[in-house]
């Protein structure tokens, strides 16, 4: 093992494109929709401890018939389904790991990308979820607290629509940099005592599963959203068989390694059992999780949370 | 010296930066890409468990590199024209002598007399020219003084013969034109007038010496500041001496010889404490038997033999027995400075006019008796002017035959660079396509 000067991180930076807000905007309708379909049937990701009452819609052909409210039915003859909001998630918080290790990502090698494409590191992936939830959040009523893992340090806490931007200008504002990761956030969960949602967004490489757990509290509901890049999830293969030397984002080290078919199974067998334990431990505990390329866009990873 | 390497185009130099930017740039394509990850602690724990072949990350530069890069380094070598000189053979320098009385003179700074204890121009002069030798010529090199009145010597450098310092008191500075070869070095007083293509000079210098500057009979005529002054009966005690191997020594030649020392006020025999100024040395010859001589109109019948050649160069033939087309035969006669030998037992009275007869034997003595000590000539006296100094041209080398050495030069490389490198490359070539197969 080998130290040099800290890593020249590709991705360090969160940037909005100009058409972030146009497709979050977009992600909200669509969700909204899916929410007010599933919203009857007990089985939203957001389920509080009760539900307020907005009024009825026409119920739309295909739909799940348990969605109908039946005295309506019966006084007036048409199917109608019952539209509610959730009480009980007025207060979100969003954590994000912010340390260094979320600025990896983009292109593998340190080619330059081409000019027209943006890299994509694990933070922007990161920002860019964290500012859907709490677009969504406010959409739904509930005021959206940001924890950065470093960064900026006051607190930023977001209840209208408009605070969004400020939240975007936050993480504009932040660089993926030092070893603060998630451990911290798991070191001091009373941050967010009163959460009834709560967010970990980051690539979890600093805790084990079972850290999350520390999160769990009577009524909240817990989200991990695991974001590594595709080299990280998966080995990196065609480099032949020169090796490649690794760099840790977060330290001085590195490690040259080669890169045969074997390594590169030996690899893929320690994140996939890690990621496994990742999600063996969210499902025996009702945690939503999940792991996403940080190439995918966000709008992927929004809607698979809140299906 | 010896193996020192010259390069005829060494702007070539600048191309060697070539292989050594081919070596490094293959280097870094040859390096393992790099990459930031989170992961490296998985990384660590696949390297330290998988197959030793996944430590092995960075092949080094391939072998047909170093070989296309030694070939390369080795043509630009070539380019450059290396010469290897070898060891520089041994030179020959000399040293010529200047063998006028003024060099046996007192190096004065400022005109006076001498008052015994100062260095001679001579000294001063051979002081600079062993300098210059001790810079210049090597243990191998070799010196070939030329002091007049003797046979050259050959000397390693760094030896000063002991003859250098003998007095030549009838000698005069030589044509040094005659001498005018590279490596050679004129030790004198008076720089050199004309002048020099390759000879260089180590001139002493030095201010004027007065003192006596002739004796004419019983006068001796000194040279002091404001002039000079006639002292009459102030000739020192001079003599000339007859000695013979025989009795009794031909009486005209007796006669003449105490005519002419009379006529100089020298004695004749010597007496006392007088300095011998002249020697008649009458010798048997070889052969002998009666011949008729004769030179500057005199003519006489002489018994005798051939005269051996006597040591020293400057002896001359005076007299000789001639044939009949005017060829000489042999000496009966010869003379050095100082020194008159002669092979004559017995000479009959000469015919022709006696006033030649006497003039031409008075001609040799005047030629050959030496000066009293300490009467040096005015123009010797005189100032020689501020000391000076002239490199000669590089000597040359002895001749193949003359140095036991190897012989001398320079061996071009370029051929053997090219070659070289030449299989290098092909070598290169070859190992490159065994591996790609």
């Amino acid at each position: 093992m080998n130290t040099r000067a800290s890593a020249r991180l590709p991705a360090p930076r969160v940037r909005f494109g100009q058409d972030f807000l146009p497709r979050l905007g977009q992600l909200r309708r669509v969700l909204q929709g899916v929410r007010e379909r599933r919203e009857g049937d007990g089985r939203a990701q957001l389920s509080g401890v009760g539900a307020e009452f907005r009024g009825f819609r026409p119920y739309r052909p295909g739909e799940d018939l348990r969605m109908l409210d039946w005295c309506v039915l019966a006084r007036t003859g048409r199917p109608f389904v019952r539209v509610s909001r959730r009480e009980a998630s007025e207060d979100w918080a969003v954590l994000v790991d912010t340390s260094a290790s979320m600025g990896v990502g983009g292109p593998l090698l340190e080619a330059r990308p081409a000019a027209d494409r943006e890299v994509r590191g694990k933070l922007q992936l990161a920002a860019e979820v964290a500012t859907g939830v709490c677009a969504l959040g406010v959409g739904e009523g509930a005021a959206v607290e940001l924890v950065l893992s470093s960064g900026p340090t006051e607190r930023l806490c977001v209840r209208r629509a408009h605070g969004v931007k400020d939240w975007m200008r936050r993480f504009e504002a932040t660089e993926a940099a030092g070893d603060v990761g998630l451990a911290r956030a798991v070191a001091e969960p009373a941050r967010v005592r009163k959460a009834g949602a709560v967010f970990l967004i980051g690539d979890f490489l600093d805790i084990e599963a079972l850290d999350v757990l520390g999160f769990q509290r009577r009524g909240r509901q817990l989200f991990c959203v695991q974001v590594l890049a595709p080299f990280e999830i998966l080995s990196p293969q065609g480099l032949g068989d020169g090796g490649i030397e690794w760099i840790d984002a977060e330290g001085s080290q590195h490690r040259k390694v080669g890169l045969d078919s074997k390594t590169g199974e030996a690899y893929d067998r320690l994140i996939s059992a890690r990621l496994e334990t990742m999600r063996a431990v969210c499902a025996r505990h009702g945690i939503a999780y999940g792991v996403w390329s940080s190439e995918v866009a966000f709008e992927d990873v929004i809607g698979e949370l809140f299906r | 010296m010896s193996g020192a390497i010259e390069w005829a185009r060494p702007l070539w130099g600048w191309s060697l930066i070539l292989p050594l930017v081919l070596l490094v740039w293959l280097r870094l394509s040859h390096r393992p890409p790099s990459a930031v990850t989170g992961t490296l602690k998985l990384w660590k724990q696949v390297a330290e468990q998988s197959s030793p072949s996944a430590r092995v990350v960075q092949r080094g530069t391939p072998p047909w590199v170093w070989f296309c890069a030694a070939a390369l380094l080795f043509g630009i070598l070539g380019l450059m024209g290396p010469r290897l000189h070898r060891e520089t053979p041994p030179r020959r320098f000399a040293v010529v002598v200047d063998p006028s009385p003024s060099m046996d003179l007192a190096y004065l700074e400022q005109a006076g007399y001498a008052s015994g204890g100062e260095p001679t121009r001579r000294d001063r002069a051979l002081e600079r020219a062993s300098a210059w030798l001790e810079a210049n010529a090597s243990d191998r090199d070799r010196v070939r003084w030329v002091l007049f009145g003797e046979d050259p010597v050959e000397l390693s450098a760094g030896i000063v013969p002991e003859s250098v310092q003998r007095s030549r008191r009838l000698a005069r500075t030589p044509n040094w034109t005659l001498f005018d070869q590279p490596g050679t070095l004129f030790v004198t007083d008076r720089k050199p007038t004309g002048a020099l293509e390759s000879a260089g000079f180590a001139a002493s210098g030095g201010e004027a010496v007065f003192g006596t500057i002739a004796v004419e009979g019983r006068e001796r005529i000194d040279w002091y500041a404001e002039g000079w002054r006639t002292i009459p009966d102030g000739a020192p005690a001079r003599a000339v001496v007859l000695e013979s191997s025989f009795d009794p020594v031909p009486e005209v030649l007796e006669r003449i010889v105490a005519v002419w020392a009379d006529a100089r006020g020298i004695a004749h025999p010597g007496q006392g404490d007088a300095e011998v100024v002249l020697r008649l040395r009458f010798e048997s010859g070889r052969g002998g038997g009666e011949f008729d001589v004769q030179r500057d109109g005199w003519r006489a019948r002489v018994r005798g033999g051939a005269l051996e050649p006597g040591a020293g160069a400057e002896e001359m033939n005076w007299l000789a027995v001639r044939d009949a087309d005017g060829a000489a035969l042999f000496s009966l006669v010869r003379a050095a400075p100082g020194v008159i030998r002669l092979a004559i037992e017995s000479m009959e009275e000469p015919t022709g006019d006696p006033a030649h007869f006497a003039l031409s034997w008075g001609r040799l003595f005047d030629r050959w008796c030496l000066p009293p000590a300490g009467v040096v000539a005015l123009q010797e006296r005189e100032a020689a002017g501020p000391a000076s100094f002239q490199e000669p041209a590089p000597a040359l080398p002895l001749e193949p035959d003359e140095s036991s050495g190897r012989p001398a030069g320079a061996e071009d490389l370029d051929a053997w660079l090219a070659g070289f490198a030449a299989i290098l490359a092909l070598f290169a070539l070859s190992l490159r396509r065994s591996l790609a197969r």
